[in-house]
């Protein structure tokens, strides 16, 4: 037999003939020829469903028809099939959708040459009821946090048999969000995940199907945020899982510890301008808005000031923040990363953020959603949500490739889910804008901060590179909101020698891993 | 590098301390301490940014090993076959030519030779001259 042989496992339940002749008809379509389908009918009431079964085994021997005796539902029927299995890996197809052509070859290619994946999962699309494909879901290369937010990964999942075994199979207490409580028990003990970007399932959309409408299903949100909560509870992560703002989505509430000693620290020159129709120092505000929109106590805000501040912002500024104020001044010609590395210096938290001085909390418990992920040692830096003052999207996190350095997802505005819910969900990012971001303090010190090579443009994507090279997830964070009045205060301009800088340090980038264009 | 503050840079009291000749006060060290800090981060920049340009340069070296150098080497031999089959057939073209120039002159010098040409060539002389066109 040639290797990796799958076991594709179909539970069957009143499938209509036609559909399920296709579906089968995907499997023994494949040119791979090491695979068996393990076809479960989970006691249809269509007696030619068993029919229609038997009648596909009797053209094919790698076709395997159990039948029930009983209805068990998903996860009973599918652990049948488990219970059953042959192969190395098994293969996750449900009845009436389909594999694309050459799928199984493609995988088998990946896993042949990366012998410790034990969860790979492919790009999708859905597929309407006169056969049009549509609605393709080029998805994110490995992302955690995201999982746990949102079953992204989906179809085709190809997850390691002695592995699915050993994690118990399916746990019928989460029926409707099995497969994201399996691939979560999974990807837990995994050695390596991989994700491989081609699309390889085709999802069909019939009238009562979750996939022509996420709302067909509802009972399955209620197991999925069971599910995410038993993951978080087993992995050590102190949070609380409740639904998300979109259906199928989850927010995962984390505990923020307050004996952290958190030190915000804001580069400003002072200036002021005119946004939701009123004149202001931003520097006033965005400090105002900080103490407004958090309960945190131990914190400690380092402004970095030119010489040029007025000293009225400043007399303002010591009574907007009172005595966690640390005023360092700044008399160099302007370089916005040395003034953060001065702030940094200066400061004395264990959890450093760095927040420009136009912007404007909105969200609640602002420093403790920001800061709370830090608790997890492999996250590196976390970012936030920034919105323009006319609700369109200014930084859901950048996206780095061919065409250059980006915010991604710019083309929404606030409120939209984004695509896929991207914008609705806490995910990993290629980068974050320094306009808003937490770290821990030895990470900041580990990656040398902010790069004074580059006092203007790029010293975040820089930053942001330099954690991810550490070995650290980036993670941004749908709830930490703020406006970023950015374009009232800036115009970019980039130089040549920056563009160069980046380059040798860092090459040119094929392809974003976390956000496609 | 070790860089955590264990020194509030925000006091000065160095006016207040000893300052005896050639010994420096509390607060010339301090912003000294300060200032050695900031280099040692700007130098733990410095070797980051150093680390990713070695990977840089480690990732497009094999990037051109493994297939741009290939490609190129398979692309000269592609367009060296090419040459050498366009050559072969300039030397085919050359020698038909040449063959093709002696058949030509060798028929002129056969009409030169002929009679018709002879007897023509004698009754256009005397108009020619009249003309003071050449004969052929």
């Amino acid at each position: 037999v040639t290797q990796p042989f799958f076991s594709i496992v179909t539970p069957v339940y009143n499938t209509p003939l036609d559909v399920l002749a296709a579906t089968i008809q995907s499997v023994t379509s494949q040119a791979w020829p090491s695979w068996e389908l393990l076809l479960i009918d989970d006691v249809s009431p269509d007696s030619a469903v068993r029919d229609a079964l038997a009648e596909a085994a009797s053209h094919d021997s790698r076709i395997r028809v159990i039948l029930r005796e009983e209805n068990g539902g998903i996860s009973a029927a599918s652990n049948d099939g488990i219970a059953a299995a042959e192969g190395e890996f098994m293969v996750l197809l449900d009845h009436d959708d389909l594999l694309a052509h050459g799928a199984l070859a493609q995988v088998a290619g990946v896993l042949q040459k990366n012998p410790e994946v034990d969860y790979l999962y492919t790009d999708e699309d859905k597929i309407d009821e006169d056969g049009k494909r549509y609605d393709e879901f080029r998805k994110p290369d490995w992302s955690p946090e995201r999982f746990r937010a949102q079953m992204y990964c989906g179809h085709l999942s190809v997850l390691r048999l002695a592995l699915v075994r050993e994690v118990g199979g399916f746990d019928s207490r989460y029926d409707g969000s099995q497969d994201h409580d399996l691939v979560l028990k999974v990807t837990e003990k995994a050695r390596q995940v991989y994700h491989l970007p081609e699309v390889l399932y085709h999802w069909r959309a019939i009238a009562t199907s979750t996939a022509s409408s996420g709302n067909a299903k509802p009972y399955t949100w209620d197991a999925g945020v069971r599910a995410v909560q038993a993951h978080v509870d087993r992995v050590g992560i102190d949070a609380t899982v409740t639904k998300g703002s979109w259906f199928g989505t989850y927010a995962i509430k984390r505990t923020f510890d307050p004996s952290h000693r958190v030190s915000v620290i804001i580069p400003t020159r002072g200036t002021g301008g005119f946004v939701h129709g009123e004149s202001r120092v931003f520097l006033i505000e965005a400090v105002r808005s900080l103490l407004a929109h958090t309960e945190h106590k131990n914190l400690e805000i380092v402004v970095v000031a030119d010489a040029e501040t007025p000293q009225a912002v400043l007399d303002e500024l010591a009574e907007v923040a009172g005595e966690t104020l640390l005023l360092v001044p700044y008399t160099k010609p302007f370089n916005y990363s040395e003034k953060c590395n001065l702030g940094f210096l200066a400061s004395t938290g264990d959890i450093v953020v760095l927040l420009n001085d136009d912007v404007e909390v909105i969200g609640d418990n602002f420093i403790e959603e920001l800061c709370a992920p830090l608790a997890q040692d492999n996250v590196g830096m976390t970012g936030a949500y920034l919105v323009y003052e006319n609700g369109s999207v200014q930084h859901a996190g950048h996206r780095y490739g061919e065409r250059g350095y980006k915010h991604a997802f710019s083309d929404n505005n606030f409120g939209d889910p984004g695509p896929f819910c991207a914008l609705m969900v806490d995910r990993e990012v290629s980068g974050l804008t320094a306009a808003c971001v937490a770290l821990r303090r030895e990470v900041y010190q580990e990656v040398g901060g902010l790069s004074e090579q580059l006092p203007l443009n790029f010293n975040d994507v820089d930053l942001s590179l330099k954690i991810r090279s550490a070995g650290y997830w980036l993670v941004w964070l749908n709830r930490v909101q703020l406006f970023h009045y950015e374009s009232k205060t800036r115009v970019a301009i980039v130089h040549q020698w920056e563009v160069d800088i980046m380059r040798a340090r860092w090459g040119v980038a094929e392809r974003d891993s976390f956000a496609h264009e | 590098v070790d860089i955590s503050p264990d020194l509030d840079n925000s006091k000065d009291d160095g006016a207040a301390a000893p300052h005896d000749q050639g010994t420096p006060t509390v607060a010339e060290l301090s912003s000294e301490i300060a200032k050695l800090k900031h280099e040692a981060l700007v130098a733990q920049d410095t070797i980051a940014g150093l680390r990713a340009e070695l990977v840089t340069l480690q990732d497009n070296y094999i990037a051109l090993r493994d297939a741009d150098i290939g490609k190129a080497y398979a692309r000269i031999d592609l367009l060296e076959d090419e040459r050498e089959a366009r050559l072969h057939e300039l030397r085919v073209e050359v020698k038909l030519h040449g063959e093709r120039m002696e058949v030509m002159r060798n028929e002129i010098a056969r009409v030169k030779e002929s009679n018709t040409w002879k007897v023509g060539s004698v009754l256009i002389k005397p108009i020619s001259k009249l003309t003071g066109r050449m004969t052929p």
